[in-house]
């Protein structure tokens, strides 16, 4: 019975060996490392992409210092396209340039100087010009900042000397200027006067011109050694840096021109050709002054250019020439002159239908037109700027406009591992007008690759709008466009270089419908991808 | 017994790494009557033995009498992931029969018991009384079907939604002290229970699993929700606190989680052929209160659109920050909320129905089902079993099992006496060693006891 039951265990010893050498046979099963080569997985991946409710000012981008989405009460748009082509302060018309004295003159004491003993010289007084820009009259300033300097040097004196500087018609709180200058021996001294706050009277009586008299005196302050008199001074003064807070007389006829300034119609900027007639566009021309002057300017050359639609270049007519500038009327104060231009008194209408993508102008001017002698005034806060404004109310028709922009694109080489590729385009416009948007793909040589959607695919339907005089949308208009890129054509895409997006775009019936643009229309895109694309491990 | 507690703890780590890490279920030990370990399936069976310790062979202590060690993986075989090409002898994910394979909620279960120690002895032969001392881990974790159905995208959910309901983790470890007693009503009737102090060790809980991603039909917008509650017990060490000194001993010794549990039993026998029994296990709650954290998500969802380009259109921002902006918000949303607290969490019940038939004095069979109750679900798992005694030594037995959605289970069983001293082991799928690419359970039970029996040889049926 022992033997039959060994037997028995040896048997089951013996199976369970067979067992474990069979369990080591599939061991190359659990071995990673015979995982199949560039074995492939795919995977099917559906993702919303882009959700965006776009109003006008999102979709045109054209909002900032210069450009400029106005609504009015109603919310109805306008676009605002603004720009200063001129501008001038007082400083850059009126600068007072630095002026050079170097006056020299002799002077006699009489007496011994011995030790402590003072003589006095008889004064001298300088009578000093000064130069103007545009030879202007200066009857009075008030200067902001500004110094008169001196290097004065005597030559071959052995004594000690004070030099009172007096300018009786330069005044601060009703006080002349009255400074003294110590002087020791033949060095040179070097002095700076602080003229800040000083108003100088300047004397144009009599033929004189911007006259300014100027009183030395000298002290000598014995030393003990010879009256060598008469000594020669030489006060090497100037006047520099000067700025003014305030400045009358009469500034003569300043011209001043700057040409060629442009205004950047960002609308049109993207457009191939195409029609737009816009209601009621207008320039506006703002002219800000607050110089005491008269100023005559003249806008000249107001073109329009436009890229893509003949006639290319087309002149604004009917604005006037000369336009006559209003001068402040009291210091401090400026005054604005403003000139509109529309449909009423300019060939505006017919410009704005090229779609220009600038507005070009050129300015000259000219103060004191009359040339008589003139009484005029500015402070240094002064500035004479010109602004244009071209105002666009989105109120019209458009059609077959066409919009284009090209991009780099490259679609990277994986884009093989594909196997399809949808795009799921839902729209839900709020804008009357009818989009049809294509998008190009393009080799290096700009050949066409291909195209995402069929041709004349329209994916934005206007929306339903009301008659005048709101036109009014009452109805958004939903789309949903799917493309589907099999795995033949995005093989295809691998070469993509560029993209070019071109849309075409109507307002309501082809164009033939007057529609507004209100602020509260929008566009709601949601753009949805799914793609097929195998992984390699 | 603090030393034999820390040296017990390498060992149990080895056997949770090591390639002996088998078993779930234990189903074919229920019908292995000789041994006395399977009175823990059922404490209305009353073992053969009058008296037994548990015991290690080396040792010759009454230490470590029963290993039980289990892996399984409802959701798929290791042929069902990787298909073997022995023409190129190369290996190859098999997607589709990989998914076709998985269920909605599938789990990958790890169960480990070690019995320290146990001594069970019988009154009068009516009466029954054993004392056991346990070291138990359960790990489950719940991976969804659509969960890894993403993995090939997420089109095929567009109009519906991913379901991850359920995903998550469980965990727990604990000491077990048990105490039981078996008494014979009369010819017909036996009934059993045991009653268990438990002291909780680490616990991790996923309480609440609710997430889902939906893929519009339209739009194919996403949109991701989540209902999350886990609870977590474990040294503070393991959180980043107390300096990162992780001790073993405190680990071991933290009585601080106390529970209990119960198991109650009931056997009738039919007649001299016939006897059926059934029993229900681990009814009982363990009190967490150290190194307790309750970690949340509030009941929300986020709905993704696309991106706003109308940042980008105007040149106010670019990818970057549009993408920061989307994943702040992300984060916003589902927000974790961490916070100390106490929790209460129950064990995982079974349930054993069973009927027996005698065919003679040394053979049976018998049917074996067991209902393993998680997260309010019943998973069963059903064993035909054939015991058959050979002389007064041996003692084997052979079942077929279905168990975790998997028909392809041969068990196999044996004790074996050598004078007082019985080894035994027991797996519910011999064919593991053999094809284990082919397979979901993996699982051993095996120990060594001193038994006496009244008589000098093992009974017969």
């Amino acid at each position: 019975m022992k033997t039959l039951l060994l037997n028995k265990y040896a048997k089951t010893l013996l199976l369970l060996l067979v067992v474990l050498s069979l369990s080591s046979c599939y061991k190359d099963r659990f071995d990673l490392n015979k995982l199949e080569k560039n074995g492939e997985w795919s995977a099917d991946v559906a993702a919303p992409a882009v959700y965006s409710s776009l109003t006008i000012r999102d979709l045109l981008d054209d909002y900032d210092q210069n450009n400029l989405v106005v609504e009015d009460a109603t919310n109805f748009l306008n676009l605002i396209y603004w720009k200063k082509v001129y501008s001038k302060n007082a400083e850059d018309l009126l600068g007072i340039p630095n002026q050079t004295l170097n006056t020299t003159y002799t002077f006699d004491v009489v007496g011994t100087l011995p030790f402590g003993v003072d003589l006095v010289a008889p004064p001298n007084t300088t009578y000093y010009s000064f130069t103007t820009p545009n030879n202007m009259t200066i009857d009075n300033v008030t200067l902001k900042s500004g110094s008169f300097d001196f290097m004065i040097n005597i030559a071959g004196f052995t004594h000690n000397a004070t030099i009172n500087i007096v300018i009786p018609s330069a005044t601060k709180a009703g006080i002349p200027l009255n400074q003294n200058i110590d002087i020791f021996g033949s060095a040179t001294t070097t002095q700076h006067i602080d003229l800040s706050g000083y108003t100088i009277v300047f004397d144009n009586t009599g033929g004189n011109q911007n006259r300014l008299a100027i009183v030395y005196t000298v002290t000598v302050h014995g030393q003990g050694g010879a009256n060598n008199s008469p000594y020669t001074v030489n006060m090497g003064e100037s006047f520099t840096n000067l700025k003014f807070e305030e400045i009358h007389g009469d500034f003569k006829q300043l011209s001043f021109n700057f040409p060629g300034d442009s205004i950047q119609l960002r609308l049109f900027t993207n457009k191939i050709h195409g029609s737009m007639e816009l209601e009621d566009p207008k320039i506006h021309v703002y002219i800000n002054s607050s110089f005491g002057l008269p100023i005559e300017i003249n806008i000249t050359n107001v073109n329009a250019s436009a890229g893509w639609n003949a006639p290319y270049q087309l002149p604004v007519n009917g604005i006037p020439i000369p336009l006559n500038i209003n001068p402040a009327l009291s210091v401090g104060d400026s005054a604005l002159t403003t000139y509109n231009f529309d449909k009423t008194n300019s060939n505006f209408m017919n410009v704005i239908a090229i779609a220009p993508q600038w507005v070009t102008t050129d300015i000259s001017g000219l103060s004191n037109p009359s040339g008589a002698p003139a009484s005029n005034f500015a402070t240094a806060a002064s500035h004479f700027d010109v602004n244009m404004q071209v105002e666009l109310p989105l109120f019209g028709r458009a059609w077959d406009f066409v919009l284009e922009d090209t991009t780099k694109f490259d679609f990277g080489t994986d884009i093989d591992r594909a196997e399809y590729l949808e795009f799921r385009i839902n729209t839900q416009n709020g804008f009357p007008i009818d989009a049809i948007t294509q998008l190009y793909f393009l080799d290096n040589a700009n050949h066409v690759i291909d195209s995402i959607l069929p041709q004349d695919e329209q994916i934005i339907s206007g929306a339903l709008s009301g008659g005048a005089p709101d036109y009014r949308v009452y109805e958004s208009v939903h789309k949903l466009t799917q493309i589907v890129f099999e795995k033949s054509r995005l093989t295809a895409l691998k070469n993509t270089k560029k993209v070019i997006i071109r849309g075409r775009l109507a307002t309501s019936q082809n164009g033939t419908q007057i529609v507004k643009i209100y602020s509260d229309y929008a566009l709601e895109v949601r753009l949805a991808v799914r793609a097929k694309f195998n992984v390699q491990y | 017994m603090k030393k034999i507690i820390i040296l017990t703890i390498p060992f149990l780590l080895f056997l949770m790494v090591s390639d002996m890490v088998k078993a779930q279920n234990d189903m074919t030990i229920y019908n292995l009557g000789s041994v006395p370990q399977a009175y823990y399936d059922n404490p209305a069976l009353m073992p053969d033995t009058k008296f037994h310790i548990g015991c290690m062979p080396v040792l010759f202590i009454p230490i470590l009498s029963s290993n039980y060690t289990s892996i399984s993986n409802s959701g798929f075989r290791w042929d069902n992931l990787m298909h073997y090409d022995k023409t190129v002898d190369s290996i190859r994910p098999d997607s589709a029969k990989f998914f076709k394979n998985l269920s909605k909620k599938n789990y990958l279960a790890i169960n480990q018991q070690i019995e320290l120690f146990s001594f069970g002895f019988k009154i009068k032969h009516k009466h029954y009384i054993n004392v056991s001392l346990t070291e138990k881990i359960d790990f489950r974790f719940c991976y969804p079907r659509d969960m890894l159905l993403l993995a090939n995208g997420n089109s095929q959910f567009i109009g519906s939604e991913a379901n991850f309901d359920g995903i998550g983790v469980d965990m727990m470890h604990y000491h077990e002290i048990a105490i039981g007693y078996t008494t014979e009503i009369n010819k017909k009737w036996t009934v059993g229970g045991r009653a268990k102090l438990l002291f909780g060790l680490s616990n991790v809980w996923t309480y609440r699993s609710k997430a889902s991603l939906a893929v519009d039909k339209d739009y194919f917008d996403l949109t991701p929700s989540s209902n999350m509650i886990v609870y977590t017990s474990a040294p503070e060490t393991l959180y980043g606190n107390n300096g990162g000194k992780f001790s073993i001993s405190d680990y071991l010794l933290n009585f601080g989680n106390p529970g209990f549990g119960i198991d109650l039993g009931v056997n009738y026998k039919i007649d001299d052929k016939w006897s059926v029994a059934g029993s229900v296990l681990d009814f009982g709650y363990i009190f967490w209160n150290t190194g307790t954290r309750k970690y949340s998500t509030a009941d929300t969802s986020f709905i993704f659109r696309g991106i706003d380009v109308k940042g980008l259109l105007n040149g106010n921002t670019n990818y970057t920050d549009m993408f920061k902006k989307i994943t702040d918000s992300l984060s916003n949303i589902f927000k974790i909320d961490e916070k100390n607290q106490k929790y209460t969490s129950t064990l995982n019940p079974k349930i054993y129905l069973s009927a027996c038939y005698k065919i003679g004095k040394r053979d049976r069979v018998s049917v074996v089902f067991r209902g393993d109750i998680y997260k309010s679900t019943i998973h069963p798992a059903f064993t035909l079993a054939y015991n058959c005694r050979f002389g007064n030594i041996l003692d084997l037995v052979v079942s077929y099992s279905y168990m975790n959605r998997d028909f392809l289970n041969f068990g196999f069983g044996s004790s074996v006496r050598f004078g007082p001293f019985q080894i035994f082991i027991t797996t519910d799928n011999v064919l593991a060693a053999i094809i284990p690419y082919h397979t979901k359970n993996i699982n051993v039970h095996f120990g060594c006891n001193y038994v006496f029996y009244y008589k000098k040889s093992m009974p017969l049926f």
